[in-house]
């Protein structure tokens, strides 16, 4: 996705940080091992929250181990071997960016649409090595969704950053059942809403200038009042207290697992997003002075 | 209900009383319905309230008892003639659920309304707070089984309760009224003089 979803090392422990960086190394082996080795591209921070996320709720057992891979061949790093949990997440990775790549294709022209349909083959194979189609229909149709959003230049942030939120929390919710699913659902889709809201408040000002659709250049032209700084980044924060409240209710066999799903949610996403509330506010007090 | 009630509140079975009801707070914040008022999430939330309460009531009720073994009661279940019968009822006790338990209490018919009937209505009771009607109730179940500890402990209980414990009235060996501190104080005094010296000056 966007890799804004991301741990703060710092407050984390050693064997939390050694944990977490299984987690993405063990996600990279299984996106190779079910959805093909071009699939492995598709690796992000936000695939291996959701990877911490479902094991977390499934409470299944893992395995660690020292082991070589492609990137970093000299090393040996520690890893997760692949399981159930895994393989689902490198699967919705690959099913993902291959919804996405299809409609760019629907959405662009000229040179960037044929560089996009080079590409799609690529992807087309590792979703179909995930074959989940019912998944993928779900998918598909908030995709769609999405984009007719944009192409109707819809102003305001709430609606598309709700359909992205329904998406990831599909994505996230898929195959479970019972309380598990309602907390995958409801953290999922603050955590997509979230992603989409900064994610469209990063590219403010490039999007301004290209022209692209971007709900905050929409709502207020190029610059932001500063005055609404402190309003973006409450509506962050309440963005991730209501991601929180979900995993307040897991059941969580492992202490380390717990750290981790915290210190994201709490530490590495809430700098994330102040980090970018600063950035597009102080670009228009700079703005401001000339 | 089968959990161990001191991991559900996350502290180990030597916690201090103020650790757990520390520990308990911290919980109840963290579920409270409030929080959860307009989230889907809400009846998830209240079912690990009902959890951390009924665990919070079992290590209250097992401290009370004197007995850290983990019975599966709050109102220690000795395992004492306890009949499948009323086993269910028994849970539904632990889970606070009174109203329920009152009701399967009431449509038991008379013939089979013996010593742990008596006790479970009164436990009943005194979950609803009605507390004069629950010792009748325990009373009776002590008349009819008068061996039984786990009713002569309720029973132990609940005059703590209707009467207080401020006044002392069970005497337990750890409280310390007016009277005890003036004997003490004139012992004091009497062991000063003794020795030369004087403790109290005008006697």
């Amino acid at each position: 996705m966007f890799g804004y979803v991301k741990e703060y090392a710092p407050e984390l422990k050693v064997k939390e940080h050694n944990l977490y960086k299984a987690v993405y190394c063990g996600l990279c082996k299984s996106m190779g091992k079910c959805c093909g080795q071009c699939s492995r591209l598709t690796l992000s921070y936000d695939i291996t929250f959701l990877a911490v996320l479902r094991m977390a709720l499934s409470g299944n057992s893992y395995e660690l181990k020292m082991q070589r891979c492609i990137a970093h061949p000299i090393k040996k790093r520690i890893m997760m071997l692949p399981n159930a949990d895994l393989e689902y997440c490198a699967k919705v990775s690959a099913l993902l960016s291959y919804g996405k790549i299809e409609d760019d294709i629907s959405d662009t022209k000229g040179f960037k649409r044929v560089s996009y349909k080079i590409l799609k083959p690529f992807f087309s194979h590792g979703a179909k090595k995930a074959n989940m189609p019912e998944l993928y229909a779900k998918m598909k149709t908030l995709l769609e969704e999405l984009s007719e959003c944009e192409r109707n230049k819809t102003e305001s942030i709430d609606i598309p950053s709700d359909i992205f939120g329904n998406l990831t929390a599909e994505m996230f919710s898929y195959g479970l059942d019972g309380g598990g699913e309602k907390i995958a659902k409801s953290i999922g889709f603050y955590t997509g809403k979230w992603i989409y809201a900064a994610d469209a408040l990063d590219d403010m000002k490039k999007d301004a200038k290209s022209g692209s659709y971007n709900p905050y250049v929409l709502m207020y032209g190029e610059s932001f009042p500063a005055s609404d700084a402190s309003l973006v980044k409450s509506a962050f924060t309440q963005l991730l207290a209501e991601a929180g409240k979900g995993a307040d209710l897991i059941d969580f066999a492992d202490d380390s697992l717990k750290a981790i799903v915290y210190n994201i949610i709490y530490e590495g996403m809430k700098r994330r997003s102040d980090e970018i509330a600063d950035k597009a506010f102080c670009i228009d007090k700079k703005g401001d002075k000339n | 209900m089968n959990k161990n009630p001191y991991s559900v509140l996350g502290v180990s079975e030597s916690a201090t009383d103020e650790e757990i009801k520390k520990a308990y707070r911290e919980l109840v914040k963290k579920y409270h319905p409030d929080k959860y008022a307009d989230s889907d999430l809400a009846d998830l939330a209240k079912e690990k309230m009902q959890e951390v309460n009924a665990a919070y009531d079992q290590i209250q009720n097992m401290r009370k008892n004197g007995s850290s073994s983990s019975g599966t009661g709050s109102y220690g279940t000795s395992g004492s003639g306890t009949s499948s019968q009323f086993a269910a009822i028994r849970q539904l006790i632990n889970a606070r659920r009174f109203s329920e338990a009152m009701s399967r209490l009431n449509v038991v018919p008379a013939s089979d309304r013996n010593a742990e009937w008596n006790f479970l209505m009164g436990c009943t009771m005194a979950g609803a707070g009605r507390i004069f009607d629950a010792r009748s109730y325990i009373e009776r179940a002590c008349a009819m089984d008068p061996g039984n500890d786990e009713y002569r402990m309720a029973m132990n209980q609940l005059s703590n309760i209707s009467f207080g414990n401020s006044y002392g009235r069970t005497s337990t060996s750890t409280q310390c009224s007016g009277c005890d501190m003036c004997q003490s104080l004139l012992c004091a005094d009497c062991c000063c003089e003794c020795m030369g010296g004087d403790l109290i000056r005008c006697c």
